[in-house]
């Protein structure tokens, strides 16, 4: 009897381990108002049952984010419906911070949540996986389902778009505050 | 178009090291029972039904003699329901009995009667219980989420309650020095991110020094513990053609042997130890790996 070589269950426990964390945090930054912790599982539930499309991906860690990136826009969606039906609260889940994060990482990480918001979800992808997560433009390519050009063009925008949205808000910050920018600027 | 460099390497404006700062940020730690909330929302969760045609059937039948014999009638029992992954191969020839030959069956028994399931490895019985039972090459690991299973293989009788699992035929003992494997040679490529550590590995790796011997060696490790088992074994038989002989060669043969005893590919396992016999045959661990490969025969 010969079988299939197939991802197994142990495998995926260890893609889990190596690299749950970093897709939890790329699952918080894509769908903030979500639970990131709901959405790591419900990402490995869906691995454990397409364990021979794991095994056949190029890269199991693009595989990964391909499915992260889908799941948090899925879910993102419907969240935004029901809202606008009224069907559930918003709830801002606050990023759980640890004494390990300093306040500028604290500040910086609030200020690109929010510049990431103005981002339609074709760059935020892009910029979160490139600029945050820190994925070769080839695994971004492979996870998004996109030919490499179409990162490079989208990320060229991106980051364009969240450079301008910080600068807005670094300015607004500053007049609030009623200091000046240079005074800002360490 | 050709990217720029990222603003964690080079950022020249405030709002360029704002995004450096974000990503600075190292994730969180997972919580420790993490996994265990994956595997039962696993079990409980269908994305691919495929109910038991015949408690499926016997559902229907009952409720079809209902109607037309217009009695009042006992409800019918709840039916036996099992989901199967894409590619699993089972069979149900009675209400009572699976036959599992691979893959992955999650299945949820409310009734009374006992439910038998078959793999190549064992048996499993079952009454009331929700479980899911996973049957690869190396073995059948069965997790129970409620109730309980007891299986039996060749005289041995194992229970698995509700929150345990097992794996069936247990993996052999590993000899403790043969876990004593050699620390990898510390190298430039040590507190880097994953894909820059892969990246400065695979550089190093290039060559025909001891340096690059130690890089693939470590490249392998890193690989392993990366969760990418097959891309760990392939740097490290490619250690093995590229330097058969090098300083390193039994470690590079051990590192084999242990994971592939490790992820239960046995039959692979047993070609590494009778390969690590025949080239490491004066070497102090020979005789454990000798004993290990007896165990993995048997």
């Amino acid at each position: 009897m010969t079988y299939a070589r197939t991802t197994t269950v142990e495998e995926v426990h260890r893609l889990y381990l190596a690299h749950g964390p970093a897709l939890r945090q790329a699952l918080a930054r894509l769908a903030p108002e979500l639970d990131a912790d709901d959405l790591l599982q419900e990402l490995f539930v869906i691995a454990l049952s397409k364990t021979a499309e794991l095994s056949g991906a190029r890269s199991p860690h693009a595989w990964l984010y391909g499915v992260a990136v889908k799941l948090a826009f899925t879910r993102s969606r419907g969240a935004r419906l029901r809202r606008f039906f009224g069907l559930s609260e918003v709830e801002h889940l606050a990023l759980v911070d640890t004494p390990s994060r300093s306040v500028e990482q604290r500040d910086a990480q609030k200020r690109v949540s929010r510049a990431l918001e103005s981002l339609t979800h074709a760059k935020r992808e892009v910029f979160v996986l490139y600029e945050l997560q820190g994925l070769p433009g080839e695994d971004i390519a492979a996870a998004l389902g996109i030919p490499l050009k179409t990162v490079w063009t989208r990320l060229f925008h991106a980051r364009k778009e969240m450079t301008a949205a910080i600068e807005r808000q670094l300015i607004t910050e500053s007049r609030t505050s009623g200091l000046s920018r240079d005074e800002v600027e360490p | 178009m050709t990217p720029q460099p990222r603003f964690a390497d080079k950022a020249t404006t405030e709002a360029e090291r704002t995004i450096a700062q974000a990503a600075s940020v190292a994730p969180h730690r997972l919580k420790a029972d993490g996994w265990d909330d994956v595997m039962v929302r696993a079990v409980t969760s269908s994305p691919n039904r495929a109910a038991l045609l015949p408690a499926f059937f016997l559902s229907f039948a009952l409720g079809v003699a209902t109607v037309l014999m217009l009695k009042p009638v006992q409800p019918a029992p709840p039916a036996t329901v099992a989901h199967a992954t894409a590619g699993t191969r089972w069979s149900s020839k009675t209400a009572d009995e699976v036959v599992l030959e691979s893959g992955r069956l999650s299945v949820t028994t409310p009734s009374g009667a006992p439910l038998r399931v078959r793999t190549p490895h064992c048996e499993l019985e079952v009454t009331r219980s929700r479980f899911l039972a996973e049957v690869l090459p190396g073995g059948t690991t069965l997790w129970v989420e409620e109730g309980e299973a007891v299986l039996r293989s060749n005289g041995t009788t194992r229970v698995v309650s509700a929150g345990q699992s097992l794996t069936w035929p247990p993996a052999p003992v590993i000899p403790t020095p043969l876990l004593a494997l050699a620390p990898p040679l510390e190298s430039r490529c040590a507190s880097r991110t994953p894909l820059e550590t892969r990246a400065c590995l695979r550089n190093e790796a290039a060559g025909a020094s001891l340096e690059a011997q130690a890089a693939l060696y470590e490249l392998g490790s890193f690989e392993v513990e990366q969760g990418a088992l097959d891309d760990g074994l392939h740097a490290w038989r490619e250690s093995l053609e590229r330097f058969p002989k090098g300083v390193l060669h039994p470690e590079v043969r051990l590192a084999l042997l242990i994971s592939l005893v490790k992820a239960r590919r046995f039959s692979e396992a047993s070609a590494a130890a009778s390969d690590f016999e025949t080239n490491c045959a004066g070497d102090p661990r020979a005789a454990d790996v000798k004993a290990l490969r007896r165990q993995l025969e048997d």
